[in-house]
């Protein structure tokens, strides 16, 4: 703690992310109970449209990511997760948008004009749930999803195609054959602007590669830039943590690498299986 | 003298209040206004201390009272404005009768607009002649404030613009939530919420001055060969800034943000319920007539469901 300016003082995951906006833990567990309510009723009566459906996955990682800041354990907490994991499966492996109105956020087939395609966070989060519950048969049924028809998201004027293409990179590392295109990635997001993603490639590499030293060098690098300029003190807790380099995080565990010796304030913004099912049943 | 002061106040307030709004201190906007202007020593203090007071102050408000409170209850300008809107058939601000008027006075295809000048006082001094009135001469302050020369750019203007567009909204019976907003520099100016019908949402884009809506793509990133081409960019109308796609991926944006906030979970089902909603471009021109221009449009679910049918741009 020393060195840090906390002195004598030990600090939850939750101080160090210091989220000094949010105003509403009150109201998180009411707001976690409805939703669920409120999708269990939406599948039954046919209408878990788009939204919910990325909803219960995002808001179930949410309820993980309090789970990891010590703040509220939420009750059935492992069984939710697992069915929020089976959702992002259905979400992308099955065809329940054919023939509705919500098919252009899914149908790889239509014309570019006619698709809004959204799987970018669906499939950040999905994948997460996948690995951090061990599943990754399922990791890879949903790296299959992406393939060689799909582009980057149309994020208007956020334009980080380079992030979206980190992922088309990482699923491609993921899945039975690789992409086509896996060899101009790389290339495509050092050029880009968008540092996140490029910081992100070296840890992604390193962990497929099974490089301790690289991984603990590049984990560093991308957190020190993650904290500083990605994490945003809203009312969402996947925006007060890295989920995508937890997820990288669980590939490299898969891979034999241990967890670097990180300084707290970083090391409180990667998920992981021992802090996000702390006190649940392990799977 | 001392009407000049109370403008000040007013317009200081009034721009605290919209500093508020952003839901975090964000200076960046100042310090951008400030750089843009060839501003004195003297102005510069002044436009710190304006923006310092702004980002520093304690709390939101409840904006549409806070109008009220500082132009006067039933002021002889808000009567003004409001007649512009009781005018087009929005006396009775429900949603239906909002969907109502823009069906009638488009024919069912097109926005309603509305455009008029901000109201003007009797000149005391100079009997039979009008002057600018309390609004119009607040506004004109901040611009003064900040230095002409940053009104002079589109980004100035559109934050006076941002101003203005309140003030609207407020008459026509919305108020901001506590939700956070989807990006601090991009997507729409406000996601306002009807202080009656409380599922009723507005999405609204201030402009300023003579600066339009974007419509051309922003520059194409390399993508490779083979790869969509209409990512990152505006491109045909529903793409274009307030058309229906883009509206659609803010409104997502801002749920996304507001996921464990009560205010962004009603507007979630709001928007998983298809409840129509408003959508709404305000712009401000005070270097010439001190007019406003309003394009109202209702943004409603297609083929009954989650997605927003495309609409007619302004």
């Amino acid at each position: 703690m020393h060195g840090l300016g906390f002195k004598n003082k030990t600090m939850s995951r939750l101080e160090y992310l210091a989220p000094k906006k949010f105003k509403f833990w009150d109201q998180v567990l009411g707001i976690w109970q409805n939703a669920k309510v409120d999708f269990r009723q939406r599948l039954e009566n046919g209408t878990a449209k788009q939204l919910p459906r990325e909803t219960l996955i995002s808001k179930t990682q949410g309820m993980l990511i309090v789970n990891h800041l010590g703040k509220i354990r939420a009750e059935g907490l492992l069984e939710d997760a697992k069915f929020a994991a089976d959702q992002a499966l259905d979400y992308f492996c099955s065809t329940w948008w054919k023939n509705t109105d919500q098919n252009r956020y899914l149908d790889k087939s239509l014309p570019p004009g006619e698709k809004s395609l959204i799987w970018l966070n669906p499939m950040r989060d999905g994948m997460f749930l996948c690995a951090l519950l061990d599943r990754w048969d399922d990791v890879a049924k949903l790296a299959e999803w992406i393939d060689n028809s799909l582009s980057p998201e149309n994020r208007f004027e956020l334009t980080d195609d380079a992030y979206s293409v980190f992922f088309m990179y990482l699923g491609s590392k993921l899945r039975s054959v690789p992409l086509a295109r896996e060899a101009e990635m790389p290339d495509f997001i050092r050029k880009s602007k968008s540092k996140k993603a490029k910081l992100l490639l070296p840890l992604l590499d390193a962990a497929l590669s099974k490089s301790q030293k690289d991984f603990d060098k590049a984990m560093v690098a991308a957190l020190k830039h993650y904290e500083k300029y990605e994490v945003e003190d809203v009312a969402n807790f996947h925006y007060w943590v890295a989920i995508p380099h937890s997820l990288v995080w669980l590939i490299a565990q898969r891979n034999g690498l241990t967890f670097p010796a990180l300084p707290p304030n970083l090391d409180a913004l990667i998920v992981r299986r021992e802090t996000a099912l702390e006190g649940l049943d392990m799977p | 003298m001392a009407e000049d002061n109370a403008a000040i106040a007013w317009a200081t307030r009034l721009a605290m209040r919209h500093c508020l709004s952003q839901r975090h201190v964000d200076l960046t906007w100042s310090r951008r206004f400030a750089r843009e202007s060839i501003i004195t020593k003297q102005r510069l203090l002044t436009f710190f201390v304006f923006s310092v007071d702004a980002g520093s102050a304690a709390a939101a408000g409840d904006y549409r009272r806070a109008i009220k409170a500082l132009t006067g209850i039933d002021a002889d300008e808000i009567k003004k404005l409001k007649s512009e809107f009781v005018k087009r058939g929005l006396d009775d601000l429900k949603k239906d009768s909002i969907q109502t008027a823009i069906n009638a006075a488009a024919g069912g295809a097109g926005p309603l607009y509305f455009d008029f000048g901000l109201p003007e006082q009797d000149d005391e001094d100079h009997p039979g002649k009008l002057k600018r009135g309390k609004i119009g001469a607040a506004l004109e302050l901040v611009k003064n404030i900040a230095g002409s020369a940053a009104t002079k750019t589109n980004y100035g203007q559109e934050k006076l613009g941002e101003f203005g567009t309140y003030l609207m909204a407020n008459l026509l019976g919305f108020n901001l939530t506590d939700m956070n907003r989807a990006h601090w520099r991009y997507g729409p100016d406000f996601i306002f919420r009807h202080d009656t019908y409380q599922d009723f949402w507005a999405v609204v884009e201030a402009k300023g001055g003579t600066s339009k809506l974007k419509t051309s793509k922003l520059k194409a990133p390399s993508l490779p060969n083979g790869w969509d081409t209409t990512v990152a960019g505006y491109g045909t109308s529903p793409y274009q800034q307030m058309g229906a796609r883009w509206i659609e991926f803010w409104l997502r944006h801002t749920i996304d943000k507001n996921g464990f906030n009560s205010s962004g979970t009603d507007l979630e089902a709001s928007f998983n319920n298809g409840d129509p909603m408003l959508a709404m471009v305000v712009s401000l021109n005070l270097d010439r007539k001190q007019e406003v221009k309003l394009g109202m449009q209702a943004f409603i679910p297609e083929h009954g469901g989650t997605g927003f049918n495309a609409w007619v741009g302004f």
